[in-house]
């Protein structure tokens, strides 16, 4: 056990100027696109800046209009074939030609993989790319605005909040990455569990990027239909190396854009405690040009989409540019990840309550002892025939004509165990890659994928790179178990927030590290060098305003485990802050892991539930109006038995004799005289 | 405030303020005989109330159960193959069951103890919510009474089993099997607040299955639910698991009434159960562990439901047993909150009448205020009452409590490393008896005997007050067992043979010590002898159960100072400055 010196950075760069953050909280309240608001930003303290500099941020709101040109919807009214397929040649023959010439894209692909124990990961990918344009040319960048596939309210709210780049997560459920191997696509497009906002903001200092990213939490929370209007201060980080290199290097695109003098800046912010639900698929689905009529986004039905072990929702929004020709576009990719248990999900359809099977439904172990009225259960079989239908409740409904490349359906499994067909009018056919493209041909024709495996425990699944749990333990300690089963140390960035009411103590930091092959490690001398607990950055929380951020950059050794932890104490927060009723915690975020090398790697841990001290609400009022109770009667008779002296009745007479002033007067004049 | 003055002017009028002060021993007494009244007085019509489910949310027995029909079958294939695992070492055991949660999905690992055995545990994850919550099925292997929980383990595989295949449940399932009810079951709650790798959020409820036959039927359920220091689970979490219980047609037992008397209902068979409750909580965590103690002090309310088999008339099936867990887990499912809108302090007279906290606690405040005005009779119906403050009397008084709490805490530590409880008897009883033995070759100042009576009735007094809302038994049981102190006379060379005989008596009948011994021979077959003193060490060491410090640390000091007290006195010439009264 090592205790490692941790640097603090000063946080006065991090600190929200109390006068800016409550201006920009109260106005950005308003700023929800959708109603007749004009709201206006000053920022007192940038009275230097030129106008251009945007020292104050103008909503002009305009509602969000959708636009109808492009949609291509499939009617199923009873039309002559021909007919039909004829008008739908020539529509589609048109919306390629209106592509081509705006250099806008769109595309659209499912990937089915089957991971173990029968379940099976559905990856939808929707991708959009936008015409592109000059950021400099008034004329050109408001060419996009009309007649594009591309989402105009997506554009709205970049250009609105000087952002390049969103990335929207919204996560539920929990990835069995010891079953199910790595996440799909690195992680990259798996949040934590909640909603998960991350953005880079175009802005002249940190309060202003603040403020801009209220408004986008505002407008997001207001298109999606979740609570992203509470991703405040509180709950909003700048990372310092985490995300940075995905949203400044990869987008070749470092440079400001709105104005020369400004910088980029990125804020992250999560809520882990958010559910996902329907209205959160519908929002995503409206964006795409097929409003989830037609194509693969038509099988999406949030009562399928949502009941399983685990589903994900990404929306990246990025803005690429070409520092050459100075022309730029826009990208919106959005990725539907969710986890099917194929028995389970046969069983809901066959019977929607899982009520006990019947006596000769029932797979039983007959080399056990085995009756009429025993039966041991068999596992889950080993072989496997379902159709994508069963799966999704719906069919695939065409193809869509908007894109120039098909639509594509992959299944990422061995051929030699797995089979796949596409299944149109009771034909079957199959292809060597296991992959099809969505024909528009067969639009009108019943097709589906019929999928087949007799031992699908041989699947195509890469091992997880590492695995995280985080846990708080009932001594107010933090607890992170890194567990690396790589024959190859990984080198990996964490990221915590934590939020203000958790007091940390870095100086309780200890780093525990056991292995479990003893070659790895020589002795306990090396463990600083082994772990190499580098790259800290730690900006401590300010009571209400921000939350702990804590960043280190650590490697994890092959076949060993790294245990962090650190202690907290809890701070007791005041009346109002509490939630209006008695709730069941408070939800902490999950911390993030890059991994920097050998490979990109990117897993969230889990969301963690912190008790504080609820006082009972009722209680202080009790409290209070039965000791004013108390205290009136206490001190009546206190002042009573104060100035009042009760004497027997037969002795008052002596008493008042003797105390009567004539009775005073009478001693002392006994004394003088 | 006139009332008052009228009250306050006719006391005075009668002089009653002297004479009440003259009679200080006599309200004492009656003050304890209140308390005792009091509380006899709650089994009464109007005195109780019926329970009722505070929580809308928890809706028990709302939704049909469905763990019946061919889950029968299931349960008896599991129930076949576990009927030899009492044969097989824990390992094995563990090793079969592990891979029995595997093929569902369940996640699995297993707890080393080196002093308690393993324990294995498994998962089920949340498809609805957030999985930061955990609902706990724990199934020891042994139960509390060594018998090998057959039907409890097949039912705890059989219900996981049932549990996976339905996507309602928004929180973590946890099974956990146990070597024990006991250490080992303590040992992994402990471990999983601090040192567990897989872990499934902050335990809400946990339920304790109990079912130590392979027999297919079963006649009732008993419930435990005492926690040990007092706690209780929220009266929400207790009034499901016996509504459910009783919705599925079986009786409830609770504190192990027998069969016969289940069905009573008037005053006696009440107060035989708020008796019996009473004793329970008293030596929770020190009487054989059943399980639910093992979840407490980590705000998990548990409850532990153990079948009971009649020889004839076993009418209820395995099934209905595995309801009830079913029913209380989809109750506990719904919480959107924390158990929190029902009482956490109550008296159980039956299982649908409970008495709270405020009509129970007076009963043992009336104790600790018998024994503050103890203390004041013995420090002002004498003629050493005028002593200044910082007189010796009062200072070597101070000192000797110092001396007795330090010696105490001692005696508490140490039994901890050598358990002689046979020593501690004895010691008890000499000491008893020594003021006794000791007659005239050693005295004491008779000022000093007042004041130590007077020190140690209030830090009684002050003990009973502080521990009465969090273990109203034990404060009460202290206050009703250490009673007889006050009874204590202070000797002096006039005194007679009786008196002495007397104060020995008061003093072995007030000792913690004797007295416990005494209790439990007569109230508790379970425990009695000189086995509850390891048992007091033993739920120290697993359960971290205080009853034996607040008795060392709570009860001994002050019945020392009093047995001190007790010791021959010699008057005192008082100098004349002592005495002069101050008009």
């Amino acid at each position: 056990m090592t205790r490692f010196e941790i640097l603090v950075s000063a946080n006065d760069e991090n600190s929200l100027d109390d006068e800016v953050s409550l201006l920009l909280e109260d106005s950005t309240n308003a700023g929800s696109f959708g109603e007749e608001t004009h709201v206006s930003i000053d920022i007192p303290q940038n009275q230097d800046l030129t106008d251009e500099s945007h020292s104050s941020i103008e909503i002009e709101d305009e509602p969000i209009e959708i636009h109808d040109d492009n949609i291509v919807q499939e009617s199923h009214e009873a039309k002559e074939d021909e007919e039909a397929k004829h008008a739908r040649e020539e529509r589609k023959q048109a919306q390629l030609k209106l592509m081509e010439q705006e250099s806008q894209s769109y595309h659209e692909e499912l990937q089915l993989q089957p991971l173990m124990n029968n379940h099976i990961r559905a990856g939808f990918v929707f991708q959009m790319t936008s015409n592109e344009f000059n950021f400099n040319d008034k004329s050109e960048f408001e060419y996009i605005h009309h007649g594009s596939i591309f989402p105009k309210s997506m554009r709205h709210i970049l250009q609105e909040t000087k952002s390049h780049a969103l990335h929207l997560r919204f996560q539920r459920g929990k990835w069995d990455a010891e079953k199910w191997g790595a996440l799909p696509d690195n992680g990259y497009y798996i949040g934590g569990s909640g909603a998960e906002l991350w953005s880079s903001v175009e802005a002249s200092d940190k309060n202003s990027a603040y403020g801009q990213w209220k408004i986008l939490a505002n407008s997001l929370s207001g298109m999606f239909c979740a609570s992203l209007d509470a991703l405040d201060s509180t709950h909003t980080i700048f990372p310092k190396y985490s995300f940075i290199e995905n949203d400044f290097a990869n987008n070749n695109f470092r440079s400001p854009v709105f104005n020369e003098q400004h910088d980029l800046f990125l804020l992250h912010g999560s809520l882990p405690n958010e559910p996902v639900c329907t209205e959160n698929l519908t929002p995503l689905l409206k964006l795409l040009p097929t409003r989830g009529k037609v194509g693969l986004s038509s099988i999406l039905d949030g009562h399928r989409v949502f009941d399983n072990p685990w589903h994900n929702l990404a929306l990246d929004l990025n803005t690429i540019c070409d520092d050459i020709t100075k022309k730029c576009k826009y990208t919106l990719d959005i990725h539907l990840d969710m986890v099917f248990h194929i028995p389970t999900v046969q069983a809901r359809n066959d019977r929607p309550i899982p009520k006990p099977l019947t006596g000769e439904n029932l797979r039983c172990d007959y080399s056990k002892p085995y009756d009429a009225f025993q039966c041991f259960p068999l596992p889950d079989e080993n072989s496997i025939t379902y159709v994508l239908s069963d799966v999704f409740g719906k069919k695939i409904n065409g193809s869509p004509l908007i894109s120039s490349i098909p639509s594509k359906i992959c299944l990422k499994a061995p051929k030699e165990t797995w089979n796949f067909f596409i299944v149109v009018n009771d034909s079957v056919y199959g292809t060597d890659s296991n992959c099809f493209d969505l024909s528009d041909d067969n639009a009108d024709k019943d097709q589906d994928f019929y999928i087949q495996s007799d031992n699908t425990d041989l699947i195509a699944t890469e091992k997880s790179p590492i695995s995280i749990t985080r846990s708080l333990s009932d001594d107010n300690n933090v607890r992170t178990v890194f567990k690396n089963t790589n024959d190859y140390p990984l080198e990996i960035l964490h990221l915590e927030s934590v939020p203000w009411f958790m007091k940390l103590y870095l100086s309780t930091l200890t780093i525990q590290i056991s292995n479990s092959s003893p070659k790895s490690l020589r002795n306990e001398d090396s463990l600083e060098r082994t772990v190499n607990f580098t790259s800290i950055y730690y900006s401590p929380a300010i009571d209400r305003k921000t939350s702990n951020h804590l960043e280190y950059k650590l490697t994890i050794p092959q076949m060993s485990t790294v245990i962090i932890s650190y202690s907290f104490d809890k701070s007791l927060l005041q009346f109002a802050e509490y939630p209006p009723d008695a709730n069941h915690g408070f939800e902490i975020d999950s911390s993030i892991v890059t991994i920097l090398s050998p490979m990109n790697y990117y897993v969230r841990s889990n969301t963690l539930l912190l008790l504080l001290s609820t006082p009972d609400f009722s209680m202080p009022y009790n409290v209070i109006i039965l000791t004013s109770t108390v205290m009136c009667l206490i001190f009546g008779t206190l002042y009573n038995f104060l100035v009042k002296r009760m004497v027997p009745l037969k002795y008052a007479d002596i008493y008042n004799k003797r105390d009567s002033p004539i009775a005073k007067l009478k001693t002392c004049m006994r004394k003088f005289i | 405030m006139a009332l008052l003055a009228t009250i306050h002017r006719r006391v005075i009028d009668m002089g009653l303020v002297p004479k009440i002060m003259k009679r200080l021993p006599l309200v004492s007494i009656f003050l304890a005989a209140i308390g005792i009244v009091l509380f006899l007085m709650l089994p009464m019509d109007g005195q109780y109330r019926h329970t009722y489910i505070s929580e809308n949310a928890l809706m028990p027995s709302q939704a049909y159960s469905y763990f019946r029909e061919s889950e029968w079958n299931i349960l008896r294939g599991y129930r076949t193959e576990i009927d030899i695992f009492p044969s097989m070492p824990s390992r094995d055991r563990n090793l079969v069951m592990t891979q029995w949660l595997e093929e569902f999905g369940t996640k699995t690992s297993v707890y080393h103890n080196d002093e308690y055995g393993d324990t294995l545990y498994g998962i089920f994850n949340a498809p609805r919510g957030d999985g930061t919550e955990a609902i706990v099925l724990a199934i020891p292997w042994y139960n509390a009474d060594g018998e090998f929980n057959t039907g409890g383990a097949a039912l705890g595989i059989a219900l996981s089993r049932f549990f996976s295949r339905w996507p309602i449940w928004s929180k973590n399932i946890i099974v956990v099997f146990s070597e024990n009810p006991d250490g080992a079951l303590r040992s992994w709650v402990d471990a999983y607040h601090h040192s567990l790798d897989l872990t499934g959020g902050s335990i809400e409820a946990a339920i304790v299955m109990d079912y130590p036959s392979s027999s297919d039927f079963f006649d009732y359920v008993e419930i435990y639910y005492h926690g040990i220091n007092g706690e209780l689970p929220n009266l929400d979490l207790l009034n499901i698991a016996i509504q459910i219980t009783e919705h599925e047609g079986m009786q409830v037992s609770l504190h192990g009434l027998p069969k016969e008397s289940l069905h009573q209902n008037n005053y006696f068979s009440r107060l035989r159960t708020l008796l019996l409750g009473t004793k329970d909580a008293l030596l929770s965590g020190i009487k054989p562990r059943h399980g639910n103690e093992a979840f407490s002090g980590f705000r998990i309310q548990a409850i532990t439901l153990k079948a009971k088999f009649t020889p004839d008339n076993n009418d209820h099936d395995i099934t209905s047993f595995g309801r009830i867990a079913e029913a209380s887990f989809r109750s506990v499912n719904n919480l959107l909150e924390k158990f929190h809108q029902s009482f956490f302090f109550y008296l159980i007279l039956a299982p649908k009448y409970f008495v709270s906290i405020s009509s129970y606690l007076p009963s043992a405040v009336t104790f600790s205020v018998a024994f503050a005005i103890s203390s004041l009779s013995s420090y002002i119906n004498n003629s050493y009452s005028t002593l200044p403050i910082f007189s010796e009397y009062n200072l070597l008084a101070g000192l000797l409590f110092t001396i007795s709490i330090t010696f105490s805490f001692f005696v508490a530590r140490l039994s901890l490393l050598f358990t002689e409880p046979r020593l501690l008897v004895l010691g008890s009883v000499f000491l008893s008896v020594l003021p006794h033995l000791l007659g005239n070759r050693f005295t004491i100042p008779e000022p000093l005997s007042y004041r130590l009576k007077s020190i140690a009735f209030l830090y009684i007094s002050l003990v009973l007050t502080s521990l009465l809302v969090l273990n109203f038994s034990l404060a009460f049981g202290i206050g009703i067992l250490g009673f007889a102190m006050t009874a204590v006379k202070t000797i002096t060379i006039h005194s007679s043979m009786r008196v002495r005989v007397r104060n020995t008596m008061h003093l072995l009948l007030s000792n913690p010590f004797t007295s416990v011994l005494l209790f439990t021979y007569i109230f508790d077959k379970d425990i009695y002898g000189i086995k509850i003193f390891y048992e007091f060490i033993h739920s120290w060491n697993t359960l971290n159960c205080w009853t034996w410090f607040i008795i060392c640390v709570g009860w001994l000091p002050p019945w020392i100072l009093v047995s001190i007290s007790s010791i021959q006195t010699n008057t005192v010439m008082q100098s004349p400055d002592y005495g002069k009264k101050q008009l």
